[in-house]
C-alpha cells in the first residue's frame, strides 16, 4: 500500500551529497489506527555517507523510529525512495529486500524481546547468517569474530541463553548479531535507552569501535541529545514527522537555528551549564508547532526549517 | 545550609536539627530461593523542611527501596531493621494503620508511571475527590473547588472542565501533573518524586521538574527526588546521596558533589555521562565489571569499600572487559508472606564517615591510575568557579521565590 502524496518528483534537496551510501528522499509513512490515519513521517529527506553516523533525534511521536525502520522497509504504508549503494530499493521484492538486509542491519532498544528465549545465544548471533545460507563452518568463524568485536567470546556465551545476560550484555550480543552479517549500515533504534549510565557508556564505546573498525555507517535514533552528540557526525532533528533541522552535529548544537531545536537543547538536564551553547529561546512564538516550513541553508551544510510555508497536500491530525 | 563537606559529623544530615524524616541504619533483607537478598545494608539519611534531597544510583542500588521502606511499602516477606522517624515520631514502633494515617496525611508521592497509579475507569474528579475527602471534612462542592484549584496550580489548562475527564484523555506530561496535584491534596509536608520524569520527553521533563521545584519552595515542603540521572538532581536539590550496592557511598551538599567529584564512584558516574559539548566519536570512560549483587555477604563498610574500590578504579574507554561474566540471576521477590517487620534495634552498620570518603578519594583516584580521562576533570578548577556562581544565583532566585 502506498501513501498518496501531492509530491511530483521534487528537485533534489540541496543537503543531499553525491557520495552517499544511503539516500532517503521524500519519505512518508502512514498507519491506520482505530481512530483514523496517522501520518507519522511527512516528507523526510536525508543521506548518510560511508563511515558516517547520522543522529535522528526528537521527542516521542516525532517519527524518528518509524523513519529508522522505513530504511529497512519494515513499516507498511510508506512512500518515497530509499536508495542504498546506488540502488533504489522501493521496488524490491521480499527476496531482494532480504538479500539487501545483509548489508543493512538494525538493532533495537530492548534486545531481550527480539531474542528467542529458548535459543542459545550462539545460535541467535548466527541466525542471520543461517537465513542467508552461510555454511556452518563459515558461520562459526563469523560468529566468533563478531562476538570478539563486541568484547565477548564464544567461551563466554557458551550454551547460555538470553536471560543469563544483563541488559548491556544483551545489547552487545544484538550488535554482534548485526555485525556477523557484514553490514555497511546499521540502524540503531534507541540502543541505550534502558541502560544505566556506566553500561550505556560501554555500549556506546562498542558501537563506535565496531563502526570505526569496519568503516560502518550508522543511523542512530535516540531521544537523548547528549548521547546523539557523542555518536554522530551529522544530526537531523525531527518534529511532527518532519526534519526541522539537519547539519553537522557540532554546528547544530553550537548554533541551533530552528526554535524547536533550541527548545529541545534548552530542556536537556545537564550537570555543567557550560556544556550547553549560548542561545536564546525567548523569541520563540511557537508558530513552528502548527506551520511547516521548507529547509533553508543557515550555514554551509546546515539547514533549518525557516523557509516558505510548505503544504504537502495532506491534512494531518 | 550551614554545612561544610569537610566536617566529619556531616552536620547537614546528622546534627540534632529539625529533620522531618530521619532514617538510621536501615537494613532490608528478603528471603529468596537463591538465599537471603540484602537489599539495604545500613542506610541513614535525613531531610529537613524546606529542603530537597536527591537520591541517585544505578538500578538495583536500593534507592527506591529506601523510600518504600519509609512509606511502609516494602515487599511481603521482607525483614526491615533500623530506626525511621517522621517529624519526631518513631515509625518503627507505630501500628501499620496509625502509620498509614500519619503518612497518608503528610506525605505525597509521585511515581514514574501515572497510568498504573490512576484508575482508568474513574474520572479525575472522582479520584482526586476521594483523596481530598478522605483526609478533610469537605462537601462535594468544596472538594471539587479544591481539586480544580490544585489542577490549576500544576498548570493544567481549563482545570474545572478537565476534572470530568478520564486518565487516558491526558497526555503523559499532563497525567504526571495530575499525579502531582493528587499528591498535593493533603497539603503534604514531604513530597517524594520517585523517577517521576524518567518516562517523559525532555521538554516535558523540564516543565515537571520546574513545577516540583516551585511547589516545594512555595509550600516550604521537604522534597525527595529519586533518579537514576545525576543531571536531574544537580541544580535542583540541596543535598544528594549516592547509593551503590544497597548502601550510601557518597553524600554531600549538591553544589559540592560534582565540582569536582570527590568520591570515586560519583566521579565514575559523572564521567560516563555524555555531554552536549563532546565532539563526535568521543569514547566515554566507563566502569568495568558489575555492581555487587544483593546476595553478597554482609560486610563492614570498610570491607565493602575495599571490594568496591577495585571496580571503581576500572574506568576505561576500551571495550574488552575480561572481568565481566554473566550476572547472577536477580532476586525473585516472594509475594506471599505477611508484612515486613520493623526491628527496634538499629543495625550496627553505618555509612561512611567523611574522613573515610576522603581517604578513598585519595587512594583511588582513577585519574592517577588510568592517566587519560575526559577533559572535565582536567578543567575542574574553572568548572568549579562557574558552577558555584550558578549555584549562588540559583540560591538567590530561590530565596526570592520563597519570599513571595
Amino acid at each position: 500500500m502506498n501513501v498518496t502524496t501531492a509530491a511530483v518528483q521534487a528537485p533534489r534537496a540541496p543537503w543531499l551529497r553525491d557520495d552517499a551510501l544511503l539516500t532517503v528522499q521524500d519519505l512518508h509513512c502512514a498507519f491506520k489506527t482505530p481512530t483514523g490515519r496517522v501520518h507519522a513521517v511527512r516528507g523526510v529527506t536525508f543521506d548518510v555517507r560511508p563511515g558516517e553516523t547520522l543522529g535522528l533525534v526528537g521527542e516521542s511521536g516525532c517519527g524518528k523510529t518509524t523513519t529508522g525502520r522505513a530504511i529497512l522497509r519494515l513499516p507498511p504504508g510508506q512512500a518515497g525512495t530509499v536508495t542504498f549503494r546506488g540502488e533504489d530499493m522501493s521496488g524490491y521484492s521480499h527476496t531482494e529486500m532480504r538479500q539487501a538486509r545483509q548489508r543493512l542491519q538494525m538493532i533495537f532498544q530492548d534486545p531481550l524481546s527480539s531474542f528467542n528465549p529458548r535459543r542459545r545465544i550462539i545460535d541467535i548471533v548466527g541466525e542471520g547468517l543461517q537465513i542467508q545460507g552461510v555454511a556452518s563452518a563459515e558461520r562459526e568463524r563469523r560468529v566468533a569474530a563478531a562476538l570478539e568485536q563486541v568484547g565477548m567470546s564464544v567461551e563466554m556465551v557458551g550454551g547460555r541463553r538470553a536471560h543469563e545476560f544483563s541488559g548491556g550484555q544483551c545489547q552487545r550480543i544484538a550488535i554482534a548479531r548485526a555485525l556477523a552479517l557484514g553490514p555497511d549500515l546499521i540502524v540503531c533504534d534507541e540502543p541505550v535507552a534502558s541502560l544505566d549510565v556506566s553500561v550505556q557508556a560501554r555500549v556506546l564505546n562498542v558501537l563506535q569501535d565496531i563502526r570505526d573498525r569496519n568503516d560502518l555507517s550508522l543511523v542512530f535514533v535516540s531521544h537523548d541529545l547528549a548521547v546523539v552528540k557523542v555518536m554522530s557526525d551529522r544530526v537531523a532533528v525531527m518534529y511532527r514527522g518532519r526534519i526541522v533541522e539537519i547539519g553537522p552535529a557540532d554546528a547544530v548544537y553550537r548554533a541551533p537555528s530552528h526554535p524547536y531545536t533550541r527548545r529541545l537543547l534548552d530542556a536537556v538536564p545537564v550537570i555543567d551549564e557550560d556544556e550547553r551553547a549560548d542561545f536564546d529561546v525567548a523569541d520563540d512564538d511557537g508558530e513552528w508547532r502548527t506551520v511547516d516550513r521548507a529547509l533553508v541553508e543557515v550555514a554551509p551544510g546546515h539547514f533549518a526549517a525557516l523557509g516558505d510555508i510548505v503544504t504537502d497536500g495532506e491534512s494531518v491530525p | 545550609m550551614s554545612t561544610t563537606a569537610d566536617s566529619p559529623q556531616k552536620t547537614a544530615l546528622w546534627g540534632e536539627d529539625d529533620a522531618l524524616v530521619r532514617v538510621q541504619g536501615l537494613t532490608l533483607d528478603i528471603e529468596t530461593e537463591q538465599g537471603t537478598a540484602h537489599i539495604l545494608r545500613g542506610v541513614s539519611m535525613a531531610v529537613r523542611r524546606g529542603e530537597t534531597l536527591g537520591i541517585v544510583g544505578e538500578s538495583g542500588s536500593g534507592k527506591s527501596m529506601t523510600l518504600r521502606a519509609v512509606l511502609g511499602l516494602t515487599p511481603a516477606g521482607s525483614t526491615l531493621r533500623g530506626t525511621m522517624r517522621f517529624d519526631g515520631q518513631d515509625l518503627s514502633t507505630m501500628r501499620p494503620e496509625a502509620r498509614r494515617l500519619l503518612l497518608g496525611r503528610r506525605v505525597g508521592v509521585v511515581f514514574q508511571n501515572p497510568m498504573t497509579s490512576l484508575n482508568p475507569v474513574r474520572t479525575i474528579a472522582q479520584q482526586m475527590g476521594e483523596a481530598v475527602r478522605f483526609h478533610q471534612k469537605l462537601s462535594k462542592a468544596q472538594a471539587r473547588d479544591l481539586c480544580a484549584d490544585l489542577l490549576d496550580q500544576v498548570g493544567i489548562p481549563n482545570a474545572r472542565k478537565r476534572l470530568r475527564d478520564y486518565p487516558h484523555q491526558f497526555s503523559g506530561g499532563m497525567r504526571q501533573r495530575v499525579m502531582i496535584a493528587m499528591a498535593l491534596t493533603c497539603s503534604p509536608d514531604l513530597l517524594i518524586a520517585d523517577e517521576a520524569t524518567t518516562a517523559l520527553d525532555v521538554t516535558i521533563q523540564k516543565g515537571i521538574l520546574d513545577l516540583l521545584q516551585r511547589l516545594q519552595a512555595e509550600r516550604e515542603m521537604a522534597m525527595i527526588i529519586v533518579s537514576h540521572d545525576l543531571s536531574v538532581v544537580s541544580g535542583r536539590t540541596d543535598n544528594v546521596i549516592v547509593m551503590y550496592g544497597g548502601r550510601i557511598v557518597d553524600e554531600r551538599p549538591t553544589e559540592r558533589l560534582f565540582t569536582p567529584p570527590v568520591h570515586p564512584y560519583t566521579k565514575a558516574l559523572m564521567l560516563a555521562i555524555p555531554r552536549l559539548d563532546m565532539p563526535a566519536h568521543t569514547r566515554l570512560p566507563a566502569l568495568g565489571g558489575n555492581p555487587p549483587t544483593v546476595f553478597d555477604p554482609i560486610m563492614t563498610p570498610e570491607e565493602a569499600d575495599e571490594r568496591d574500590l577495585q571496580r571503581w578504579n576500572t574506568i576505561s574507554t576500551g571495550i574488552a572487559d575480561p572481568g565481566e561474566l554473566p550476572d547472577a540471576v536477580e532476586a525473585d521477590v516472594p509475594t506471599t508472606p505477611p508484612d515486613g517487620v520493623l526491628g527496634e534495634e538499629a543495625a550496627a552498620v553505618d555509612v561512611l564517615s567523611a574522613q573515610q570518603q576522603a581517604g578513598i578519594a585519595e587512594g583511588g583516584d582513577p585519574d592517577a591510575a588510568q592517566g587519560t580521562l575526559f577533559e572535565p576533570i582536567a578543567a575542574e578548577d574553572s568548572a568549579l568557579a562557574d558552577e558555584r556562581s550558578v549555584a549562588d544565583e540559583q540560591a538567590i532566585a530561590d530565596d526570592e521565590g520563597a519570599g513571595r
